[in-house]
């Protein structure tokens, strides 16, 4: 049975070693985020950024999401498309922070930079036009869905795990 | 590939940003929900690309030592994994031993691989309880990426078989009378040569085969290293018949008559094998043939003989010690059975008015043998045999009228005959607890294995633990003939 002692063992040993997977290219790109925050919207949203990339430390995407949290309570209603492309690109810094950290293939880091233009582009676009936001929130969640799919099942083909057919 | 729960927390993380934004009715978050969608599927796409890639950086080699174990040792089961570097993901490799083959220590049968790591093995003792062929699948290996969102099994390395055979019989005395045997059985002076060999068929080449046995053609056509067996062109068949009637089944545990029916038909196909002689296997039980195998000199065939021997138990049976010497007794030849109706025949008195009845109608032995298992399979599977054909007929003397009619049949029909008797007395427990009836009994066997011997071309050898025939032999009674 695990004990209180061993539960907060383990999280001390994760937080450990995340610390120690840090690199100085991650923890720079990090703290990047709060500056391209401050030159876009300001001490508030820089605020925001430098919380994002303190928590960013520990869990890169809980980040994410509470820097996203932020936006929505310092950005105004209404935003030019510039604007939000600012916001939106400065706040992805973290995630591609992270990428950087876990040192992955360059083509990994480039395919990051073209769905985010893809995903996150098309959704810009979208939201600027007539579009109802349910649908490009829908469009958003199946093209996720749809690639993570095809990516499983190239890895499948690949290492021929694809069962016998009838 | 699995998620992991810290994928499907972001993949929610994914989901919850869409939503909110549509119902706080702020686009802004929409991008974000796009944002995070690219990443997840950037480092899967990472993971894709660790996992397909892991052939050529990972190296398991499974091996188990030695590869041929009786069914009461053990055998030493190896897994060492290499790593062409360092990794950053932790990998685990299992191995997978197949039903039949018990482990000594489960939890051995795993070996990680912490992110850092470059070699780690594991050693696991395994017993193969049942006699055969064990094949451990490749083993599978577990990679996790090192932030923990994804995870993949598949199978490393090659398989490994581990051969298990039966138990080597310590003390088998086989001979005449008590004497063994001298002369090594089965030997013949065939010599080999290039003329007189017919291509057979082809199988994949094995450590060992010589190089001029390879088959260029099939080789180049499918791209493996294949050679061609050569079946000899003598025409001395070897005819293997091995007993496995209810009868077989006495005997110690280890150490019945089935088993040691079951080390001298391995002999003798062994001794078959040596001399590249074809190979015709008959097993039988109460019902008939059981199993038979055409006579062939291949590889493959003296393997998959060498199979069907190794399956040959003790049947399963009800009580059968004391019964053959009684049917043993009440199994007379041919010969002395008219004999004793003709003596009859004339006797007007009492008791030959008596006992006529009971003899008068005699018939012959071979019609009242000919629906007996052991006869009716060599006259249907041996006596079709062609060329010129030695019988090796491996049973007990429990069916004394049978054997000997089945001897004689084997011998119109091929060149030799060798029978292998196991007399129930060195088998049955409890039989020497009375050493002068055992002796008895020894003796009966004993003229009867003569009286087989005697045919002409047939030899007939006793077969048994050699420690009960010493005590067996040791109370002969003092005035009694050997």
């Amino acid at each position: 049975m695990t004990t209180a002692a061993d539960r907060s063992s383990s999280v001390a040993d994760r937080i450990r070693e995340r610390f120690r997977s840090l690199t100085v290219p991650g923890v720079g790109l990090s703290l990047a985020t709060p500056a391209v925050l401050f030159a876009v919207a300001g001490p508030r949203a820089a605020a925001v950024g430098l919380f994002g990339a303190a928590i960013w430390l520990l869990a890169p995407v809980y980040a994410f999401l509470v820097a996203q949290a932020g936006l929505l309570a310092v950005a105004p209603e209404s935003l030019a498309i510039t604007n939000l492309l600012a916001l939106q690109g400065a706040v992805a810094l973290l995630l591609l922070a992270e990428l950087v950290t876990e040192r992955v293939h360059a083509v990994t880091v480039l395919g990051f930079l073209g769905l985010l233009a893809v995903l996150g582009g098309g959704a810009t676009a979208a939201v600027t036009t007539a579009v109802e936001p349910w649908v490009v929130a829908v469009a958003v969640l199946s093209g996720v869905g749809v690639v993570a799919y095809g990516l499983h099942r190239v890895e499948l083909v690949a290492l021929g795990l694809v069962p016998e057919g009838p | 590939m699995d998620g992991t729960r810290r994928f499907w927390s972001g993949l929610a993380g994914v989901g919850l940003l869409a939503v909110g934004a549509v119902v706080v009715a702020r686009p802004l978050v929409l991008v974000g929900a796009g944002a995070l969608g690219a990443f997840l599927l950037a480092t899967q796409y990472q993971f894709v690309r660790t996992v397909t890639r892991l052939d050529e950086t990972v190296t398991v080699e499974q091996s188990v030592t030695p590869d041929t174990v009786s069914t009461t040792d053990t055998a030493r089961l190896v897994c060492e994994v290499t790593l062409d570097a360092p990794r950053r993901e932790t990998l685990t490799v299992r191995l997978r031993p197949p039903a039949g083959v018990r482990v000594a220590d489960p939890e051995a049968l795993s070996v990680t691989l912490e992110p850092g790591d470059r070699t780690a093995s594991t050693v696991v003792s395994v017993e193969a309880p049942v006699a055969g062929s064990h094949t451990f699948d490749p083993p599978a290996a577990t990679v996790v990426d090192d932030r923990i969102r994804f995870r993949e099994t598949l199978s490393v390395g090659a398989p490994v078989t581990l051969r298990a055979r039966p138990p080597a019989l310590g003390d088998l005395h086989v001979g005449r009378g008590g004497d063994p045997i001298a002369v090594g059985y089965g030997e013949h002076g065939a010599t080999r040569g290039g003329a007189g060999l017919e291509p057979a068929e082809l199988r994949e080449y094995q450590p060992g085969d010589a190089a001029n046995r390879i088959a260029w053609k099939a080789t180049a056509r499918l791209d493996e290293t294949f050679v061609r067996e050569f079946e000899a062109e003598t025409d001395r068949t070897v005819a293997l018949v091995v007993d496995g009637r209810e009868s077989m089944a006495a005997g110690a545990p280890g150490r019945t008559k089935a088993d040691v029916a079951r080390a001298l038909g391995l002999a003798a196909l062994d001794s078959a094998r040596r001399a590249a002689d074809p190979l015709a296997l008959v097993l039988c039980d109460e019902a008939g043939v059981r199993d038979a195998l055409d006579p062939a000199a291949t590889h493959d065939h003296y393997e998959r003989a060498r199979g069907r021997l190794d399956q040959v138990r003790a049947p399963e049976t009800g009580d059968t010690s004391g019964q053959s010497e009684l049917r043993g007794q009440g199994h007379r030849s041919t010969d002395l059975a008219r004999q004793r109706a003709a003596l009859l025949a004339d006797d007007e008195t009492r008791f030959g008015r008596t006992l006529r009845p009971y003899v008068g109608a005699v018939g012959t032995h071979v019609e009242r043998v000919a629906d007996d298992p052991l006869f009716a399979a060599v006259r249907a599977r041996v006596a079709r045999v062609g060329g010129t054909v030695r019988t090796v007929l491996i049973t007990d003397d429990t069916h004394r009228a049978e054997v000997f009619e089945t001897a004689k049949l084997a011998r119109t029909r091929t060149e030799r005959v060798t029978v292998f008797l196991l007399p129930s007395v060195l088998y049955e427990p409890g039989a020497l607890a009375d050493p002068a009836a055992a002796y008895d009994r020894y003796r009966s066997f004993e003229e009867f294995r003569r009286r087989l011997d005697r045919l002409a071309g047939v030899s007939a050898f006793e077969a048994g633990p050699r420690d009960r025939l010493d005590a067996v032999l040791d109370s002969r009674p003092e005035g009694r003939p050997a």
